[in-house]
């Protein structure tokens, strides 16, 4: 389904996926998150350096190129998606464009490598959407700063070896590089939860925890409004690219099944309302698809409106996930409810993208505001009856 | 080769056209500040860190990124002319 493409590397993460990643899916939904020797063959293949400057051990690849691999490794495992997401997105992406000559020298090749693997650590136990409530703090002294507080819900966060910290001081947010090998950082992994359960989410403590002036990630005070946004712009294109995998996905389980699956004496493919949900899955897969390559060719163009366009797929994808796999659970009946089939997690899974990242809300509110300027048409008023 | 020359009217139009605020006869002038006059939030300030990088072919360092910079139409002037200054010398 994913279209040629002139990067080896996207081949490579096509092939990786389907013999190796999504037979595996399930096995990493249930059974303890993504192993260890799946990370290394992430970072050893280059897919985890994809789309960052081949300066620092990176693939340097184009946006396009990068949403292609990551629709790859999401359509055979939305967990195993995930640390493309935080990692090399949330992340990498951010310390690229925003590090210091220093950072990015310290950081970005251990992480192309998977020597360091990072997350990103803004949710807390109070504050989500309203990221700027944020109550980790941050104290400067001569030495550098001290930060304490917890972060929660935080990806790829019980096996990470650094952190991207969001700390406030009366009012100004900064960002951190936080290791793990700092003293008083500790992590605890999260259990009970719906989806992404092999995404090893954590909560995150941090107990005095002394920071060096030189892992202070962009400007004092300027963490949220370049750094946090930078990142979620990064993210939001990781997971708008999220949503199309696993619709893509959701929909081969479908017709797969109702090919298979014989009800009334005849494929379940061959009756028609069953075809009716394939259609529209269909139509959504390949929509969500044009949607993305729209952002990504935008992003690789420089484009300045590259950013409101991926709100806009952002809020599209995540919903036609959730269309998409819902429709699959349908067509799957009974077995879509059961374990056994992937049609189940993929709608778990789906149901995540809605909420990370900016939740729908979120973007409706930033995609409201574009749209009341943008499609604003003052002439138009003569038209209206006096 | 030379560097591009500011063009104020082109940065107030993609400013314009990203305002938060809806009445209809808004004036943005060059020394208005984007950030507390309300017609904008602070997240479009990564938005016009990224106008600026692109449409005037240049990496703005570390230390220039901060909100004054971005505070206005001039802000963002001076900055460009002092970037491009300091990549001629």
């Amino acid at each position: 389904m994913i279209k040629k493409t002139s990067h080896p590397l996207v081949q490579k993460a096509i092939e990786f996926a389907g013999d190796r990643l999504r037979p595996i899916a399930a096995q990493i939904d249930t059974q303890g998150g993504v192993p260890a020797d799946i990370v290394q063959v992430l970072a050893d293949e280059g897919f985890l350096g994809s789309v960052l400057p081949r300066d620092y051990g990176g693939g340097g690849v184009s946006a396009y190129d990068y949403g292609l691999l990551t629709e790859a490794i999401g359509a055979a495992c939305s967990n195993t998606r995930v640390l493309l997401t935080v990692h090399t997105s949330l992340v990498g992406e951010t310390i690229a464009k925003l590090g210091t000559e220093e950072q990015k020298q310290r950081f970005l090749p251990a992480m192309c490598s998977g020597k360091k693997i990072a997350c990103f650590s803004l949710s807390e136990p109070l504050a989500g959407s309203d990221a700027l409530s944020i109550s980790t703090s941050y104290q400067e002294d001569d030495d550098g700063f001290v930060i304490n507080g917890s972060k929660k819900w935080i990806s790829m966060g019980a096996i990470a070896d650094l952190f991207l910290v969001f700390a406030a001081n009366q009012g100004k947010i900064n960002a951190f590089l936080v290791e793990r090998s700092a003293v008083g950082v500790s992590t605890q992994a999260m259990s009970g939860l719906m989806a992404s359960r092999g995404a090893h989410l954590a909560e995150v403590n941090f107990t005095n925890v002394r920071v060096a002036r030189e892992n202070l990630l962009g400007r004092p005070g300027m963490g949220f409004t370049f750094v946090a946004n930078t990142a979620l712009y990064y993210g939001r294109f990781s997971i708008a690219w999220a949503g199309v995998a696993i619709a893509r996905a959701a929909l081969e389980e479908m017709v797969t099944y109702a090919r298979t699956r014989e009800q009334f004496g005849k494929k379940i493919s061959q009756h028609q309302l069953i075809q009716a949900l394939i259609a529209d899955s269909t139509v959504d897969v390949h929509s969500a698809r044009a949607f993305c390559e729209n952002i990504a060719h935008m992003r690789d163009a420089k484009n300045e409106d590259a950013v409101m366009e991926t709100n806009i797929a952002k809020l599209y994808t995540s919903r036609i996930a959730t269309q998409v796999a819902n429709n699959a659970v349908q067509v799957l009946g009974g077995n879509g409810l059961w374990q056994a089939y992937a049609a189940e997690r993929l709608y778990r899974e789906a149901r995540v993208l809605e909420i990370i990242e900016g939740t729908t809300q979120v973007q409706q509110l930033m995609v409201a505001n574009h749209a009341l300027r943008h499609y604003f048409k003052p002439e138009l008023r003569k038209q209206y009856p006096v | 080769m030379g560097h591009k020359k500011f063009d104020r009217e082109a940065l107030r139009q993609f400013i314009v056209k990203n305002m938060n605020v809806f009445d209809d006869e808004v004036v943005l002038l060059d020394d208005t500040n984007l950030f507390t006059s309300g017609f904008v939030n602070s997240i479009f300030a990564m938005r016009l860190l990224n106008y600026l990088e692109t449409e005037y072919e240049l990496e703005i360092p570390d230390e220039f990124i901060s909100l004054t910079h971005f505070s206005s139409i001039y802000a963002m002037h001076e900055l460009i002319n002092n970037l491009q200054q300091v990549e001629l010398t």
